[in-house]
């Protein structure tokens, strides 16, 4: 996947758990821990799986989403399916 | 020859009901607004303490008994999908026979949930077109809110509890239950799980340990575990499959189907799945927010609730499909009569 690909991934995930964590838009880097989201929880594992799913046609396992400490982690674990 | 068609549908919900509101004045740390959004729940419906999924077949199935030209003496079998069993024996089956006063009759459990009533409509075409039957009573019905730690979001926002009865009799001129796939993958089955209480790991003290998971839930030993990420992902990767290759083999076209009938599990599994397989949401039938996740149930309610609505005329063909714990999933094709 190219840089563009891995770009537009990223965007699309910090936005879908920006919507998930109930946080303003624009708010997440990457950066932060999802543990430390109160609402971080198992429906938001399902919406990440269904839309990586959907828009990039990319399965990732709740296990993967599990070992994922940061946000960062997560695009990491997407990102490397894409390619 | 004459073939197996269902006749008739009636169902029963648990009657005591818990909104969003009741929820989170009860743990005042839920936020609900979205996740009922999500999951197109807003009402469950569970049952009293001490009432069975027995209970509820038994009113379902004299609601029917109620609206059927039939002599309950010509039950000539009833078959019970449960995993809320009264006792782990007898079958749960004889009770309901002696209890509905129907005579002497063949009857029997079978536990397997979501999938539960295709896989019902699978023996009782057997048993009709075998004349080894002439009137099935074909009952589904589970208590999963008797599993649920009331402290386990994940669940408690899911589940309902009911029952559902369908009279199915060998009187159709042509194939009206069928053709039939089953699906299977025991690799799932810790993903929905009751773990203890029964044989493998009987009750103990430690049993009724509660534990908090990652995001918050509690339960112990004694409680339905459901692991929803798993579970989606299951369907998300068998569902598809199985039902393609359906369709395949049967050589039938997504366009001669009238509706689809998917087991109601959730709005979002069900539009996620929905949007995969292609299907136009016009043909595709999602239950109102005030059902809940009825376990077995979920697919002969939608049936009577699509019929209630005015959307089921004679000779349409409906897909049924269940899918869920084991992990099991069954599909059909039937015609309304």
């Amino acid at each position: 996947m190219n840089y563009d690909g891995t770009v537009k991934l990223k965007d699309s995930i910090l936005r879908e758990l920006e919507r998930e964590l109930a946080v303003k838009k624009g708010s997440l880097d990457g950066s932060q821990r999802l543990k430390d989201f109160r609402t971080w929880d198992s429906l938001a594992v399902v919406m990440i799986i269904s839309m990586l799913d959907k828009k990039y046609h990319i399965r990732v396992t709740p296990i993967e989403i599990a070992s994922a400490e940061t946000i960062q982690d997560l695009i990491d674990v997407a990102s490397a399916k894409l390619r | 020859m004459k073939y197996a068609g269902i006749k008739h549908i009636e169902f029963f919900l648990g009657e005591k009901e818990i909104s969003d509101e009741m929820l989170v004045k009860e743990n005042p740390t839920w936020d609900l607004t979205v996740i009922s959004q999500k999951v197109g729940i807003k009402l469950r419906h569970v049952v009293n303490p001490n009432q069975c999924a027995s209970d509820l077949a038994i009113l379902a199935a004299e609601k029917l008994f109620s609206q059927v030209d039939l002599n309950r003496s010509d039950i000539d079998f009833i078959l019970f999908c449960t995993q809320s069993a009264d006792y782990f024996l007898p079958a749960t089956a004889c009770l309901i026979q002696e209890r509905l006063g129907i005579k002497s009759c063949g009857a029997f459990d079978y536990n397997i949930g979501c999938s539960g009533f295709v896989y019902g409509l699978g023996i009782a075409k057997g048993l009709l077109e075998t004349n080894q039957a002439n009137n099935v009573l074909l009952i589904t019905a589970d208590t999963y809110s008797r599993f649920v730690h009331p402290k386990d979001r994940s669940a408690r926002v899911l589940f309902s509890d009911a029952a559902a009865v369908a009279l199915l009799t060998n009187k159709a001129d042509k194939m009206s239950v069928g053709p039939f796939a089953y699906f299977t993958s025991g690799s799932g089955a810790n993903n929905l799980i009751v773990r203890e209480g029964a044989m493998r790991h009987p009750a103990s003290t430690e049993s009724y340990i509660e534990k908090t998971d990652p995001f918050g839930n509690v339960r112990t030993g004694m409680n339905l575990y459901m692991n929803g990420p798993e579970i989606m992902s299951f369907a998300l990767d068998s569902v598809p499959r199985i039902f393609n290759k359906f369709f395949q083999s049967n050589g039938l076209s997504i366009d001669e189907i009238d509706f689809f009938v998917f087991h109601q599990a959730n709005k979002h599994i069900l539009e996620e799945l929905r949007y995969k397989l292609k299907i136009h949401p016009e043909k595709f039938y999602v239950s109102s927010c005030s059902i809940g996740n009825t376990v077995s149930s979920s697919i002969p309610i939608a049936l009577k609730k699509m019929q209630l609505e005015g959307l089921l005329k004679s000779g349409d063909k409906l897909l049924l499909l269940g899918f869920g714990v084991g992990y099991s999933i069954g599909m059909t094709l039937i015609s309304w009569l």
